[in-house]
């Protein structure tokens, strides 16, 4: 039996509207899972409660088999959080950075400095190392905060519109880390509007819509259950939530 | 009312930025956010309430007095009023610099206004005219129960005030922007956005300390005689300088209805102003393009390839204490803060070989250092720039903000020793009283800073919008209390412990649990 990488069981939050509403979600270890949804659908939402940012209004959270509900501590070692909106220091520079977050997931400093170095030279930012973030453009930026998400290794990795702003190359840059880090044996959970993305990276999709999952599964069982033969992930996934376009 | 005004027209884009500089002024008031009916809600209308009330009964008071003495056209006379036209002139100057830097820098609208078809003297126009208006606003307001209860009893010279009040304020503007562009000739945008806001700093605790010389240079004899100002003054009148007619006497000229004085001022200000907004605009407009055309990266910083350090405690040090060395603005608000503290503090040393001197000058020394930590912690701890990434990290928060505590007690105590080296060299055994309250000051308010945290962004500071009002009167409250135990303690009180006690039971008191702390912190960074 494969382990699952994440347990999402019943989980729901109210803002002013459900934004989560009962969701079930399972992620097996070691895929690649998109979550797909047009905007307000509660992707990003889900994906704070599992990262333990945002308390859920019911509902339970399992990753790797710990309860992230309650054991929050041994539930955010193994994961790591990379929000559209990347969460660097504009006045750091992208070593002091990675210093930084190392030290809040407890890597040894040592091989922390070693990591970093890995990491930055693999995103081409070892050259901008002393340089301090607020002067790079948010290709660069997005990089730097990758690296702060991978810096501590860990077994999953949720990222929320990795893409967003990013050129061809540096777009093209990440996707090849994603899959590396699936290679690797990592579990990745990837929301984005770029369907071909999706289509082309993912080893399972789920489909959000209003905090429910509508449908989940490779894309072959997504198009069967669609009754959409041969057709683009696009076409599909239209199909399933109506007008609302991504 | 904008759809009345013709699109693209100067009076047209002068509305937008009034309603756009309303909008801000409630969101300031408001935080952006629905107005709760809460306790510090209510006690702030109150305080509103109270503050107008005064103002317009002093107002209506003076206003009364004005109708039935006119002023009289002394020297004298023109000299203080001169010497405070000088004063608030500086006081609306730092104002002015800051809105110039804010308009060139911190608004995000110039690249739309200068693509469009505006032209850009248009533009420069509209913002400094406003720029003036919000300078002169407070003060207009302020004299306005006066001026009217004056004119409506007779004397209606004192409308004079109002063109006094506004020729200010365009001379001001002026100033405010040939300097700030002046500066990002000469220096960069990076840099000029932090020297012009330091700048304004000083300039507004120049005027403070202006207003306190007759205190800095008495004698601390009476017998003495009244002192060297005043013997100044006295050299200064027999100048002639301020007789009528004299430039120097325009100001109490134009209070008293001298239209000559008042057309002079006037058109001296608008000249100026006019001079300005034609013949500057273009190169506004390039400086805008270039501090909205992307931050210049920062230079290089050495030490980039040093090992890291270990463990959260010291990590999370080493990065606050970096952030704030890399944000001089920041820092130096922090320390402008003080500067009111400055003239109370000089008449205290100079006077501090007396006992009772030497009580208050620690008592301010004590105040100083829980101002310093209350500010830096409120920076380090509620205004983290990263709280998503705290969030989601397997630490133990309690432990992440008590290591930020320390790191807001480092620039606390370092910029304390310089005052308590200077304390120790006048009166070395009660130094060791004044460094004990200052520890207890300091730590008082960094956890009451700790306890009632409350996510902030950083610039919030800038705009003096540090939290709680009713939290800073607490700390305010627990400063004076250490700082009244250590004066009398250095007096030798055994009376000092009830101060002490009483400071120590209202911290507690502000005390919340961690779990309290944390729930609530989560809800407010998720907006829920």
């Amino acid at each position: 039996m494969v382990e699952s990488a994440l347990e999402v069981r019943g989980l729901r939050k109210v803002f002013t509207r459900p934004a989560v509403d009962n969701l079930d979600l399972t992620v097996r270890a070691g895929e690649l899972y998109a979550l797909l949804g047009p905007n307000g659908a509660g992707k990003t939402t889900t994906l704070r409660m599992v990262a333990g940012l945002t308390q859920p209004g019911a509902g339970s959270i399992r990753i790797f088999g710990v309860d992230a509900l309650a054991d929050p501590v041994a539930a955010k070692r193994m994961v790591a959080w990379l929000p559209d909106e990347p969460m660097l220091y504009d006045k750091l520079t992208p070593m002091e950075y990675l210093e930084f977050v190392a030290g809040l997931w407890g890597v040894d400093a040592r091989s922390a400095r070693a990591k970093a170095q890995e990491l930055l030279e693999w995103l081409a930012l070892w050259e901008h190392r002393a340089e301090r973030c607020e002067g790079f453009s948010r290709g660069m930026k997005q990089k730097a905060a990758l690296a702060g998400a991978l810096i501590h290794d860990p077994k999953l990795l949720m990222l929320d519109e990795p893409l967003t702003g990013l050129d061809a190359a540096m777009a093209r840059q990440v996707k090849d880390l994603l899959q590396a880090r699936v290679e690797a044996g990592a579990t990745v959970i990837l929301t984005t509007h770029i369907l071909d993305v999706a289509e082309r990276m993912s080893d399972r999709i789920g489909i959000i819509q209003s905090g429910k999952l509508l449908a989940e599964g490779t894309l072959d069982e997504l198009r069967t259950r669609s009754g959409r033969e041969g057709r683009t992930l696009e076409d599909v996934f239209l199909d399933l939530v109506g007008t609302d376009a991504p | 009312m904008m759809r009345f005004l013709p699109a693209g027209s100067a009076i047209w884009l002068l509305a937008h930025e009034m309603r756009l500089g309303l909008r801000g002024m409630g969101q300031q008031t408001t935080d952006g956010k629905k107005p709760k009916a809460g306790a510090s809600q209510v006690a702030l209308i109150g305080l509103a309430i109270f503050g107008v009330a005064v103002m317009a009964v002093a107002g209506v008071g003076l206003g009364f007095l004005a109708s039935q003495f006119p002023l009289p056209q002394t020297p004298l006379v023109a000299l203080i009023v001169t010497v405070g036209t000088v004063a608030l002139f500086t006081l609306m100057l730092a104002q002015a610099i800051n809105l110039s830097v804010q308009a060139l820098f911190e608004r995000r609208d110039l690249d739309l206004l200068l693509s469009s078809p505006l032209r850009p003297r248009v533009v420069l126009t509209v913002r400094a005219v406003s720029i003036s208006l919000v300078a002169v606003a407070l003060y207009a307001i302020i004299a306005t129960p006066f001026i009217i209860t004056a004119s409506l009893l007779g004397r209606p010279e004192w409308l004079g005030l109002y063109v006094l009040l506004v020729a200010l304020a365009m001379v001001a503007t002026t100033f405010g922007i040939l300097l700030t562009l002046a500066l990002f000739a000469a220096i960069g945008p990076r840099a000029t956005r932090t020297v012009a806001q330091i700048l304004a700093g000083v300039t507004g605790g120049i005027a403070f300390l202006a207003s306190q010389m007759w205190n800095l240079t008495r004698p601390a004899d009476e017998d003495d005689g009244p002192g060297p100002l005043y013997d100044s003054l006295q050299i200064v009148l027999e100048t002639g300088l301020f007789e009528a007619g004299q430039p120097l006497s325009w100001p109490v000229q134009a209070l008293t209805g001298d239209l000559v004085a008042l057309g002079v001022l006037g058109g001296i200000a608008l000249a100026g102003f006019a001079a300005v907004s034609i013949g500057l605009a273009p190169r506004f407009a390039a400086n805008a393009t270039e501090a909205a055309g992307g931050k210049a990266p920062a230079p290089a910083r050495a030490g980039a390839d040093k090992p890291f350090a270990e463990g959260l405690t010291r990590v999370m040090i080493r990065k606050e204490l970096r952030l704030l060395a890399r944000d001089p603005q920041l820092v130096s608000q922090v320390v402008l803060r003080l500067i009111y503290l400055l003239p109370l503090g000089f008449v205290m040393f100079r006077d501090a070989s007396s006992g009772t001197t030497a009580a208050l000058a620690g008592s301010a020394i004590v105040v100083m250092a829980g101002q310093l930590a209350g500010n830096f912690a409120w920076i380090i701890i509620s205004a983290e720039d990263s709280p998503d990434l705290l969030g989601c990290a397997p630490i133990d928060r309690a432990a992440a903000d008590r290591a930020k505590l320390m790191a807001a007690l480092v620039p606390t105590l370092a910029l304390t020793a310089l005052a308590l080296a200077g304390f120790a060299f006048v009166s070395p055994l009660a130094a060791f009283v004044v460094a004990a309250g200052c520890v207890c000051s300091a730590a008082s308010s960094g956890l009451i800073q700790l306890w009632q945290q409350r996510p902030e962004k950083r610039k919030a500071f800038n705009q003096n919008k540090r939290g709680s009002v009713l939290i800073g009167l607490a700390e305010f409250i627990v400063q004076a209390l250490w700082a009244a135990a250590t004066g009398m303690a250095i007096a030798g009180l055994i009376w000092a412990l009830i101060p002490a006690a009483l400071a120590v039971v209202t911290t507690a008191l502000l005390r919340r649990s961690d779990k309290t702390l944390y729930a609530r912190e989560r809800t407010v960074l998720t907006g829920n």
